[in-house]
């Protein structure tokens, strides 16, 4: 099957590309505490850095991929890499705003604008606007696995599926 | 659609469910029907539903308007336009004009369809006190048709809208059904928090006045498709109708049912029969003509090509007979706007609403939140009783999703723990600790009908296409507060029954809450309250059996002028604790029946 080629995935370079995508994935997966596979399957990956890309820019998203890339080349442990993140990068001015939208971004599928002083600094694109990025990002955000259900409007679960027994997510 | 030609049997002005049923029922009988409908026409084939479904997904406020976009020649009120009134007045952020001293939260839909686009699809029956009030509690007023009368038409009102019930489950006050019938679908199974709270009321009792409530949960009515009987064929969505035979638990029914598994006017307007039945929209009827004799000669209406110009032609339709169904606001304001039906000054007056209060606490184990339609149980045990002397009746729904409009999870819940630097594992933890907890119960009250709550027209304040918007003035009488200060009572003890410890308990309200409000207690306490619309529009032009204090008659016709009918939840002497669309479909449909008789 061919599908029309529109998608902000495609339009992402790949060669150049391919070491911030999978820096990006990896630090998707410490800011969400869902694995890779996970995210993968959503299908948003490409979509969000292409987002991150075009809203924030190549500078700053660039900045947070390679501070990322330092705290991933301390440790490989989980925990560890989160508290790094909570450290290191959430209280920075240029990065600490990016990383907070990157887990609104997975769990909502919402961008949210950046700060006034963020955008004093590095410039307001157009894209800066609080907003859901798409109709897709809706439907794949985490929230909705990480409270054991479905989102509202979509993957809907079938007749009665409301009288089982609620199921709980484990991270 | 055909445009309009010649005189029709009946115009009707209005494509929402009550337009659309007495449009069937007249076509099915070869009458020669026009609807007039002032918004765009939404959703005829699945690909447009879709695109709407799109809409709301990516809305950032999913509130009720949300999937249908703006449409300035017809406008509707879009609920983050509802501030509360702070002294100041009017407040004109949104398209209705607030007056005050309170703020009618509630919003509709002018587009195809109407609201029932966006309703979420209750129909329990009124009880028969609702139609005594004045002669049995001595408030209120008296309908000019009781329970018994209206009975038969119940039954083909639910047969129309495809209502999913046991009628076991409905014998609440008197409510009875005639031997052998049944509603068309069982009953929507109930939720598993539904259960939780079932268990949790097990041997509650509340005190009012001296006298002891027992609290039973029941399962709600609800116009949303579920396992048929006796060989009826659940309607599916317009346009591809496999598709939304069963509810299949998509969880957002308002706004938006991706495959119309509920009912809605569409369903009903897509199978008119076209020989008969004339469709316009992008029509505001602006002015109904009035000859020397008191008949309405003529719809005046204007026909915009182009939602995005003000531009429009304005034209003249005429039929035999003519049926505002334009809801009880947009059809107070056109029979205004027309100097028409207008001879008892009850036009725009008694304008009522269930005003909708809210209690939530968190249960000590999950229970399954955001999962199944909005509602699949009630309380329903304090829909009568004596207490009624003494203030509102109220029917309680058990919230399927979370504590939603009370704190807008779950994006409130992730905005904020992420605002507080948790991320990863800790946030995904978090969320999943809290939100299938969360339980909120709604209480859906009575008001009474009063004068000084009405819709007016000001010249001051015009629709793009010249148009008036609506001016509301609103307040919530004691009557009401106090019945949600017993509301408080019943939510506090069904919590405590339930085993969640006070602190678990989250009710509370500021002057920021919709609706803030107080009420002072008998014993001097000032309690705060808060209240949102429950988009139950009611009263503005009343039924009654005399000229002198209503607009229309127990057909719903005009005192004033012999061929117009008036009809919808407007009609509505007094509104008891059930959702409207049920009760004025029945009557829409008794209203038609008359119809019938007159063209015969």
């Amino acid at each position: 099957m061919t599908a029309p080629d529109t998608t902000a995935a495609r339009r992402v370079p790949r060669a150049p590309h391919a070491e911030a995508r999978r820096r990006f994935l990896e630090l998707s997966v410490t800011v969400t505490g869902y694995d890779a596979a996970t995210l993968e399957g959503t299908g948003m990956v490409d979509p969000y850095l292409a987002t991150f890309l075009q809203v924030a820019g190549d500078g700053p998203t660039g900045q947070l991929l390679e501070r990322w890339a330092a705290i991933a080349a301390k440790t490989a442990d989980p925990a560890e890499r989160e508290r790094f993140v909570e450290a290191q990068l959430l209280p920075d001015p240029t990065v600490g705003p990016l990383t907070s939208n990157l887990a609104v971004l997975w769990y909502l599928g919402q961008w949210n604008q950046l700060p006034p002083d963020w955008r004093q600094a590095h410039g307001a694109r157009a894209g800066d606007q609080t907003r859901i990025v798409s109709p897709e990002a809706y439907v794949q955000g985490l929230v909705w696995p990480a409270i054991g259900t479905h989102p509202q409007g979509a993957k809907q679960p079938g007749f009665g599926s409301w009288a089982l027994p609620p199921r709980r997510d484990e991270p | 659609m055909t445009a309009p030609q010649g005189t029709y049997d009946a115009i009707i002005v209005g494509a929402g469910p009550i337009g659309a049923e007495m449009a069937r029922v007249l076509t099915a009988r070869k009458k020669r029907v026009l609807i007039l409908e002032a918004g765009r026409a939404s959703g005829l084939s699945y690909d447009d539903w879709l695109s709407y479904v799109d809409t709301y997904r990516s809305a950032l406020v999913k509130e009720p308007n949300s999937p249908y976009p703006p449409n300035p020649n017809a406008p509707s009120t879009y609920a983050q336009d509802i501030a509360n009134v702070h002294g100041r007045v009017p407040v004109i952020s949104g398209y209705q004009v607030e007056r005050g001293p309170l703020s009618f939260a509630s919003t509709y839909l002018r587009s195809l369809g109407g609201t029932s686009l966006h309703w979420l699809g209750t129909c329990p029956r009124f009880v028969p006190n609702d139609f005594r009030l004045l002669s049995t509690y001595g408030v209120g007023r008296d309908w000019p048709i009781g329970y018994d009368e209206l009975q038969p038409w119940y039954c083909e009102a639910e047969l129309a809208l495809g209502v999913a019930a046991n009628k076991e489950d409905q014998t609440h006050f008197g409510i009875w059904f005639p031997d052998g019938y049944d509603y068309p679908m069982e009953r929507i199974p109930p939720s598993w928090s539904d259960g939780v709270y079932a268990k949790g009321a097990e041997g509650l009792t509340v005190e009012f006045g001296g006298v002891s409530y027992p609290v039973a949960v029941s399962s709600l009515a609800q116009a949303r498709n579920s396992i048929p009987r006796k060989g009826y064929r659940p309607i599916g969505a317009v346009g591809v109708e496999h598709v939304g035979e069963r509810c299949e638990g998509n969880a957002a029914c308002i706004p938006i049912c991706p495959v119309q598994a509920k009912y809605s006017a569409n369903k009903t307007i897509a199978r008119l029969d076209p020989r008969y039945a004339t469709l316009v929209t992008q029509a505001v009827a602006s002015r109904l003509l009035i000859g020397e004799n008191g008949r309405i000669t003529g719809v005046e209406y204007k026909r915009y090509a182009d939602e995005g110009s003000n531009q429009y032609q304005t034209l003249t339709a005429q039929g035999t007979l003519v049926v505002v169904a334009a809801h009880a606001v947009e059809g107070a304001k056109l029979l205004l706007a027309s100097g028409a039906a207008n001879s008892s000054d009850q036009v725009g007056r008694n304008l009522m609403d269930h005003p909708f209060f809210l209690t939530w606490a968190l249960n000590p184990v999950p229970v399954g939140a955001f999962r199944g339609p909005g509602q699949t149980s009630e309380i329903a045990s304090f829909r009568d009783g004596p207490f009624r002397s003494d203030f509102a009746a109220f029917r309680v729904d058990l919230g399927n999703w979370g504590w939603d409009i009370a704190t807008f999870p779950p994006n409130s819940n992730v905005q904020e723990l992420v605002a507080g630097g948790v991320i990863g594992r800790s946030l995904r933890r978090q969320l999943a600790d809290e939100i299938p907890r969360q339980l909120r119960v709604g209480y859906v009250l009575e008001q009474l009908p009063e004068a000084r709550n009405r819709v007016t027209i000001d010249r001051e304040f015009m629709d793009p296409i010249g148009c008036h918007r609506p001016v509301i003035h609103y307040d919530v009488s004691d009557y009401t507060r106090a019945g949600m200060v017993a509301a408080m009572k019943l939510s506090d003890a069904l919590f405590r029954n339930m085993g969640i410890p006070p602190k678990d308990i989250r009710t509370h309200f500021t002057p920021s809450s919709p609706g803030y409000m107080t009420y002072r207690t008998e014993d001097g306490r000032t309690v705060p309250l808060s209240f949102y619309g429950s988009g139950h529009h009611m009263g503005t032009h009343r039924m009654g059996v005399s000229r002198t204090d209503s607009v229309v008659d127990r057909y719903q016709r005009s005192w004033d002028h012999e061929n117009l009918y008036v009809v919808g939840c407007g009609s509505f002497p007094t509104v008891g604790s059930a959702n409207p669309t049920l009760t004025a479909v029945a009557l829409a449909l008794m209203a038609a029946d008359d119809m019938l008789r007159r063209l015969a």
